[in-house]
């Protein structure tokens, strides 16, 4: 068994796995080089990442797979899943001997993980375009802390900008400390940006407020605490199925309150 | 009166319409607020506490009301508080919500503030001002007040993304009895009427450079279910007929909530939920299964069964259909097969092509058997001996505690005589006749 270690990049996953490929055994695995321990029975091999051999094997798996099959790749490097890199080596080896036909046979067991992983992360995504939730700061840009459990922020952005196309905004990954920051120009994502304890505070539970948000925002999520407990319909009541919809783990960074 | 009681007595008279979606428009965003260009399925924001969407800003403008609709909470001789926003008011909430990514848009009703053209010019000066003032693309369901003129329903048209008149009651008889201040027409022209303008535009563009926008998520109406006494197979014709003739793109059922109480009305303790429940089954039946009214019920059996989903029924009654073979069956064959969905029936169809499929690949392509394993077989194989309708049924039927069950028999709960004429009317006597 040979573990392949990367840097934990997207570029450096390609090249991972095209070096991986070029030698293919069932048993191997590729992983994130801070991620693994070593231990005496694992041969290791550190893949330096080469942005040409990524490209390049970009390009032949262009001619197996459909742009939403490619897509899917990029989308299981988001997941949050220990196995993923794996999960993706024994797949496209596949996907490279069959010249792209098992990726449409969805009774093929890695071909079901594959997109069941890919779309728990495309789902996540569409979830928190409805569930952002943002607050007017006292500067005029608006901020949205969220908890996602795949690293889907960037993914968020083509969403946001053609909606808030007048209104500057940072959405952020508060556990991952990544964001987005659009500035009414273009949008650019943030690999590491800093947690402000006092502003997450104030998101949370309107602790120093008005310090830190504009004038009308308290006031805007009290009318829409009052219109999210007026719109339901107590004779229909049924906190079952306002749960299954929305688990408790999404509700953190709401701003509507929720009945227990 | 502060703005929030303002807004909690508004969306508190406009919780009982049921719709929510805000997919199907293509409204690009120009520089502005808001956009739907991206929405091939609607988002939802939240889920209230009954476990229903909050997807767009639902309120009415106003809840003062010159009707006196019997079934509903807003009519005139109800006691209850009454606010009406200001049109400042209301563009200034809107915004304020979008912003933050609370909702998808605004869904906007009234109750009728004089006539019904003077409510709607309210309404109309409401989302014109989102347009043309305030820049916002987001989605806007604006409600037509019955009786409403078409000029007013034509420039409603130009500024919004879906139009809709509710029927409210699927019957001329059950708006005569509930609703008097509404006729027949007050609800069908305005429906026509949208179906023409929406229809003329699609027939018109290919050869026009850019034809005018009118509610390019089209029109959808809501029928409240158990307030008369109407069958399940009586609102299904009509529901038909509404898909086919005025190129509905939604009809929504909402089980009559008891929020006045009259002799009309029946008297139940909670709400038809299951019926509702079923009635959305047999409508999915019809839009996406390709089944038609009268294959779900006849008049010998004009309501849904309580404890059966309608698709199961129909396969009780036409065993001789079945067993159906997973590799071999057409998609229109697969998709009538209880449990069998449109998802699962592409999943079928896309892997088949690579083999034979057994009842272990259809587990795990995520097929689920527990109803479909009575009447498929895979490769010729069967998972349960030949079974009879009245054994199967007992299998199939859904144990629901007895709680959750709906009072049945509506019939025996009305009390006045003048009902009783009501009953058993013909099919062909319903509501929609255009």
């Amino acid at each position: 068994m040979i573990c392949y270690l990367y840097d934990g990049s997207f570029w450096g996953l390609l090249t991972a796995l095209a070096v991986a490929l070029n030698n293919f055994s069932e048993e191997n695995r590729i992983l994130v080089s801070d991620d693994f321990f070593p231990d005496l029975f694992t041969e290791t091999i550190d893949v330096i990442t080469e942005v040409n051999v990524s490209e390049k094997f970009l390009l032949e798996f262009k001619n197996y797979l459909n742009e939403q099959q490619m897509l899917d790749i990029y989308y299981i490097f988001l997941a949050n899943e220990p196995r993923k890199e794996t999960l993706l080596l024994q797949y496209l080896y596949l996907v490279k001997v069959s010249k792209g036909a098992i990726a449409k046979n969805n009774a093929n067991n890695l071909v079901l993980q594959l997109n069941r992983l890919s779309n728990q992360v495309a789902h996540e995504v569409l979830r928190y375009q409805g569930l952002v939730r943002f607050r007017k700061l006292n500067e005029g840009i608006f901020y949205a802390p969220i908890k996602p459990k795949h690293n889907i922020v960037e993914l968020l952005a083509p969403h946001f900008v053609r909606r808030f196309a007048d209104q500057p905004f940072v959405i952020q990954d508060i556990e991952r400390r990544t964001g987005i920051y659009y500035d009414l120009n273009k949008c650019r994502y943030l690999s590491f940006l800093e947690l402000n304890e006092k502003l997450l505070m104030s998101s949370l539970n309107l602790e120093s407020a008005d310090e830190i948000f504009a004038k009308e925002e308290v006031l805007y999520q009290q009318l829409w605490r009052e219109y999210f407990r007026k719109a339901s319909i107590s004779e229909r009541k049924n906190l079952k199925l306002q749960r299954q919809h929305l688990p408790k783990k999404y509700r953190d960074h709401l701003v509507e309150s929720f009945e227990e | 009166m502060d703005l929030q009681e303002k807004l909690g007595i508004l969306a508190a008279a406009a919780k009982y319409d049921v719709s929510c979606a805000s997919s199907g428009s293509q409204r690009k965003n120009q520089g502005g607020l808001g956009d739907t260009s991206d929405s091939k399925i609607g988002i939802c924001h939240s889920w209230t506490s009954d476990g229903r969407c909050v997807s767009l800003l639902k309120v009415l403008f106003s809840n003062y009301c010159s009707h006196d609709c019997v079934y509903c909470i807003n009519r005139r001789s109800n006691d209850l508080p009454r606010a009406t926003f200001t049109i400042d008011e209301l563009v200034q909430l809107t915004i304020g919500f979008y912003r933050r990514n609370y909702i998808e848009g605004l869904f906007l009703s009234s109750g009728v503030l004089g006539t019904p053209d003077q409510t709607m010019e309210q309404l109309n000066q409401v989302v014109k001002r989102l347009r043309t003032e305030e820049n916002f693309h987001g989605y806007i369901h604006l409600k037509v007040i019955p009786g409403t003129s078409s000029e007013l329903i034509k420039e409603a048209g130009s500024y919004v993304d879906r139009l809709s008149v509710n029927i409210e009651l699927p019957s001329e008889q059950g708006l005569k009895l509930l609703a008097p201040d509404k006729k027949r027409d007050h609800i069908l022209k305005p429906m026509a009427f949208i179906h023409e303008e929406t229809t003329a535009l699609t027939l018109e563009k290919p050869g026009v450079v850019r034809a005018p926008v009118f509610a390019p998520a089209g029109q959808s109406t809501q029928l409240i279910v158990g307030a008369t006494r109407e069958s399940d197979l009586q609102i299904l014709h009509l529901t038909e007929k509404l898909y086919q003739r005025v190129s509905m793109r939604r009809v929504y059922y909402s089980a009559y909530v008891p929020v006045v109480s009259n002799p009309l009305l029946p008297t139940l303790s909670t709400p038809p939920l299951k019926r509702e429940n079923r009635l959305y089954q047999a409508d999915w039946l019809l839009r996406f299964y390709g089944f038609n009214a009268e294959e779900i019920l006849d008049t010998e059996q004009p309501f849904l069964d309580s404890e059966l989903d309608p698709k199961t029924g129909w396969a009780l009654r036409n065993l001789h259909l079945f067993p159906v073979e997973i590799n071999r069956a057409a998609k229109r064959t697969l998709l009538r097969v209880p449990g069998i969905g449109l998802k699962a029936a592409e999943r079928i169809l896309a892997a088949r092509r690579f083999g034979q499929l057994d009842f272990e690949a259809l587990k795990k392509m995520g097929v689920v058997l527990k109803r479909a394993r009575y009447f498929i077989t895979c490769q010729g194989k069967s998972l349960e001996k030949t079974l009879y309708a009245e054994s199967l049924r007992e299998k199939l039927i859904e144990k629901t505690p007895l709680a959750q069950k709906d009072q049945t028999v509506q019939l025996a709960l009305f009390a006045p005589e003048e009902l009783s004429n009501l009953v058993q009317k013909e099919i062909k006597d319903d509501l929609l006749l255009i």
